[in-house]
């Protein structure tokens, strides 16, 4: 029993020591965690909890260059749920939240079922986001956060120049896209406190901290929703009176480049982008390219007076056909016998012989480079992002080429090169690019940024814009091409353009046309260059008749909105 | 009752308890305030009845459980296999039953079951006696395989521990211990380089020859098993569940993957150490009050109080453990009879072990095992099981022939 006993104290110390030793490594680790460390740990604590946020500043709203409000973000509440977190029974947390978000119960009950991080409800009312504040679900994984709505107000107008944004609020297609950083505004961020799943608490005292610029900027474009409203109707109704496929007609100010109407057909709600097809959500004035046609006549004829290579008044000997080897360039509707045509008449005319005789003035590579000048083979605009620079073929040219190129045949533009193009005569031959956003502005209109105006170099001499400008002219007086755009009061300078349209093979012609016509008035002091341009219409063949009533339309509508007053009495 | 049994009531004890569940109550109030209020609430609402059970147990006395102890542990084992057979489950685990309505875990009330059959055997039979040893082992082994089937690691290493602190409080020797103990050791010894395990099986082996002259059965089967384990510690380790891999494998290197298994370490050392000497304030624990550390007021309980109330507030709480641990060993030592001491040594060895268990992960000494702090963590079975283990102490302080001046 003594043995026993003596054994029995031996092991208590035993025991208490061990236990003794474990104590002290205890609270060791526990001083070297909670004092010598606690420094350490305080910073590691707070780089857990205070994160920067990048703050997803609301898209600045979209206006009008008359402050008309084309899309807005609204103040939205979006739920989460992660999934992981959740404890309750989902049936019975389906149950409380379904009424509360509006959502279908057994749906809902599945989408909890799941451990999954997910969005239970995006962008609901301050009101229906309370209905689930008041349920005290946060512990049980849902999560409140703001998200804004992105809203356009006017609905379909200018919808394909807009754009549209994604589910989160990036833009997607338009300005929306092509000035994504800009409407978004700088990238902020914002020292915040948040919880264990990442959610920033904005409740916390860092949110009134938030820099100001972090809300209500509004773009300003230069658009006119007057003209843009105008331009879509007249559009509208010429593509269904000529069962054309499509069209777009652009209305810009010649000197400053400013585009103050875009306008495509067909259109698509951006509040519903994510319904509409791409093919119709793209800026298609800038995306796409096609043989401008008779267009580019006054190009031609531009090019070649600018180097000296042409003047006013030469004649030129145009027989009905002309054999370029195996090829045959043909006039429309042309007399049997030659006729000697001035230039004014070739381009009243839209003589392909005529203009092509032109065109082999120069040679090859300054035809080129004038053309290039203009602004074909390169993008109008740096920033817009998918835009399209067209083709001017490469050198050296065939004589065919060079043919067909003069008439508009064998080269590919975007409408907004032409339309650009045509502003470098009307402005006096000054190089210019297209302009959609003028200046940023803060809540109270004062200015935060304003976008540069361009300034170009001389394309076109003073006295070759003038000869230009009357030819021009011509075009639209009696026994012109483009006397149907004549506008009442109001002396018009144009050209129409009835190019044929590659087949579906993308080598032969099939029949199709665009027929367009592109214009400025008044045609002594331009104030306004418009291009109205048809997709395959099927009513008639011509952009004499299909185009350049369509002009007219705009044309009347756009001079009366600006106010400008007619030319004669 | 006579009024001895009063005067002999340890007080000390008591008062200790009720401070550690003050602790708790508020700590639990802090994590749950804002979300799972109801936990408060039931945790709170328990303690009453929970103190009333204990009481009763300790007026009641102890000598009635020796005759009861094998309907017990009969009961215990029913429980266990009902879990098996239609148990709740939660958390991966299948822990829980509902007996009309009330849920609670079997597992809890096993290890008091566990203590009072140990007691009885060990008080009736010799554990030098080979018949001892083996009824000690099949006491033990049947509820812990049933609970580590469940699977519940935390808690069959409980019951390891509470038959290793008892054994060794009987008379069991230390080598003998260490025998049943090292195939462990030859498992990691082979896990560490076939050099290092060559030689402890050479050193096993001398050791062995020379402490056991004459016999040559057992430490030839003690040699084997060690050599047994190293071998086939790879086909064990394959018995675990993936989670309980996970946790050894974060405990060695936690900062391995800070954001998944080795999360909870992280976040509870960076809780408590953020506390600094006197802590953050009540309710004012950035990091437990923005929820960074998941099951806080269950198994993680402790970083709160780290938190919020610094290491001031933890060291009472370890000085509060301490004199529980320290009247219960006080009251085994004293104690009228060799069951009663027995008792106080299981009740002793399983809060022990809870504790430094449960603090030693919470500070990052030990891997994440799900085993609680006792009357600390939330869990009504635990609560009530705790509190009837120090029932079952005064039951025995009442009792002991201590000289009372």
């Amino acid at each position: 029993m003594r043995t026993r006993r003596v054994s029995l104290r031996r092991r208590q110390a035993w025991l208490a020591s061990a236990f003794g030793v474990y104590s002290l490594l205890l609270v060791g680790q526990f001083a070297r965690h909670g004092l010598f460390q606690g420094v350490d740990h305080s910073r590691k604590a707070e780089s857990l909890r205070v994160k920067a946020f990048a703050l997803a500043p609301d898209r600045g709203d979209l206006v009008d260059r008359r402050g008309q409000v084309l899309a807005i973000s609204l103040q939205r509440e979006s739920i989460s749920y992660a999934g992981k977190e959740r404890r309750m029974a989902p049936g019975l947390m389906a149950a409380r939240l379904a009424p509360a978000l509006g959502r279908d119960e057994a749906e809902l009950r599945v989408q909890l079922a799941r451990p999954k991080w997910t969005w239970l409800k995006r962008r609901i009312t301050k009101g229906e986001a309370d209905a689930v504040r008041k349920l005290k679900l946060g512990h049980e994984g849902i999560g409140i956060r703001p998200e804004a709505l992105r809203s356009y107000p006017r609905g379909r107008l200018a919808a394909s120049l807009l754009g549209w944004v994604g589910q989160d609020n990036q833009g997607l297609s338009g300005l929306e896209h092509a000035q994504d950083r800009l409407i978004r505004g700088p990238r902020q961020f914002a020292r915040v406190e948040s919880d264990r799943w990442g959610n920033p608490l904005f409740s916390s005292r860092e949110a009134a901290n938030l820099p100001a610029t972090a809300r209500g900027r509004r773009i300003v474009l230069t658009l006119d929703a007057r003209l843009q409203h105008h331009a879509e109707a007249a559009l509208a109704r010429a593509v269904h009176l000529q069962k054309a496929q499509g069209g777009t007609v652009i209305i810009m100010e010649p000197h400053t480049g400013e585009v103050l109407a875009l306008a495509s057909y067909p259109d698509f709600d951006p509040n519903h982008g994510r319904e509409a097809a791409p093919d119709i959500t793209r800026v298609k004035a800038l995306t796409d390219v096609f043989e401008p046609g008779s267009i580019m006549k006054p190009f031609t004829l531009a090019a070649a007076m600018e180097t000296g290579r042409l003047k006013a008044t030469d004649h030129f000997s145009c027989p009905a056909k002309l054999h370029i080897g195996t090829a045959t360039i043909g006039d429309h509707d042309p007399p049997a016998a030659i006729r000697t045509l001035s230039v004014p008449e070739i381009l009243k005319v839209s003589s392909n012989v005529g203009t092509t005789q032109i065109g082999w003035r120069m040679p090859s590579s300054v035809h080129a480079a004038q053309l290039e000048r203009f602004g074909f083979g390169r993008r109008t605009t740096p920033e817009w992002r998918g835009e399209s620079a067209g083709l001017v073929p490469p050198q050296p040219w065939s004589r065919l080429t060079q043919a067909t190129v003069s008439y508009g045949q064998g080269i590919a533009v975007t409408a907004m090169q032409l339309a650009t193009a045509m502003c470098m005569v009307a402005n006096g031959g000054l190089q210019v690019a297209p302009r959609f956003v003028d200046r940023v502005e803060d809540e109270g209109g004062h200015l935060i940024q304003q976008l540069p105006p361009t300034t170009g170099k001389r394309v076109l001499a003073p006295d070759v814009v003038t000869e230009l400008r009357r030819m021009l002219e011509g075009v639209t007086e009696e026994g012109g091409t483009g006397v149907a755009s004549r506008v009442p009061g109001y002396r018009v300078a144009g050209k129409t353009g009835t190019a044929d349209k590659v087949g579906p093979d993308g080598r032969s012609y099939g029949g199709e046309v665009i027929a367009s016509f592109l214009g400025f008035v008044p045609a002594e002091a331009p104030r306004v260059v418009i291009l109205a341009s048809l997709d395959r219409p099927t009513m008639a063949h011509f952009a004499s008749q299909t185009s350049a009533p369509l002009f007219r339309e705009v044309a009347i509508a756009t001079l009366r909105a600006l106010g400008i007053p007619p030319s004669r009495p | 009752m006579p009024a001895r049994h009063w005067r002999q009531f340890d007080p000390w004890l008591l008062l200790a308890v009720f401070g550690i569940v003050g602790i708790s109550l508020a700590c639990i109030h802090s994590v749950t305030h804002g979300g799972h209020k109801a936990d408060f609430g039931a945790q709170a609402a328990l303690f009453g009845p929970a103190f009333g059970l204990a009481m009763l147990l300790a007026v009641s006395g102890y000598h009635w459980l020796r005759s009861a102890a094998p309907f017990i542990y009969g009961l215990n084992i029913l429980g266990l296999l009902s879990v098996m057979l239609f148990g709740h489950t939660a958390l991966g685990a299948q822990r829980w039953i509902a007996i009309a309505g009330v849920k609670f875990q079997p597992s809890e009330f096993a290890k008091l079951a566990l203590i009072v059959t140990l007691s009885r055997v060990l008080s009736e039979k010799s554990i030098h006696a080979t018949d001892g040893l083996l009824t000690v082992l099949g006491t033990v082994l049947v509820p812990a395989l049933l609970i580590f089937k469940q699977p519940d690691l935390g808690t069959s290493l409980v019951y390891g521990a509470i038959a290793v602190g008892m054994t060794f409080w009987a008379g069991l020797p230390v080598s003998v211990l260490f025998k049943m103990a090292s195939p462990l050791l030859g498992a990691v010894c082979y896990h560490v380089g076939p050099w290092v395990f060559g030689a402890y099986l050479a050193g096993l082996a001398g050791w062995l020859a020379w402490s056991r002259k004459g016999h040559k059965v057992l430490p030839l089967a003690v040699w084997l098993a060690n050599l047994l384990a190293g071998v086939g510690a790879d086909k064990v380790w394959n018995l675990l569940k993936d989670y309980q891999k996970q946790r050894i494998l974060t405990f060695l290197d936690p900062e391995a993957d800070p954001l998944g298994a080795g999360y909870h370490v992280i976040q509870s050392k960076i809780a408590i150490g953020s506390g600094g000497w006197l802590g953050k304030g009540f309710m004012q624990g950035t990091q437990t009050q923005l929820h960074f550390i998941p099951e806080q007021h269950t198994d993680f309980i402790f970083s709160v109080l780290g938190e919020e109330l610094g290491f001031a507030g933890g060291l009472v709480l370890m000085l509060l453990y301490a004199v529980v641990l320290g009247r219960g060993l006080l009251v085994a030592m004293q104690a009228q009879d060799r069951f009663g001491a027995l008792l106080c040594i299981g009740v002793v060895t399983m809060l022990g072990f809870h504790v430094v268990v449960n603090l030693g992960m919470a500070m990052g000494l030990l891997p994440v095992v799900g085993i609680p702090l006792p009357m600390m963590s939330f869990g009504r079975t635990a609560l009530v099981t705790n509190m009837l283990a120090i029932g079952l102490i005064e039951a025995v302080a009442m009792r002991r022939r201590k000289l009372m001046f």
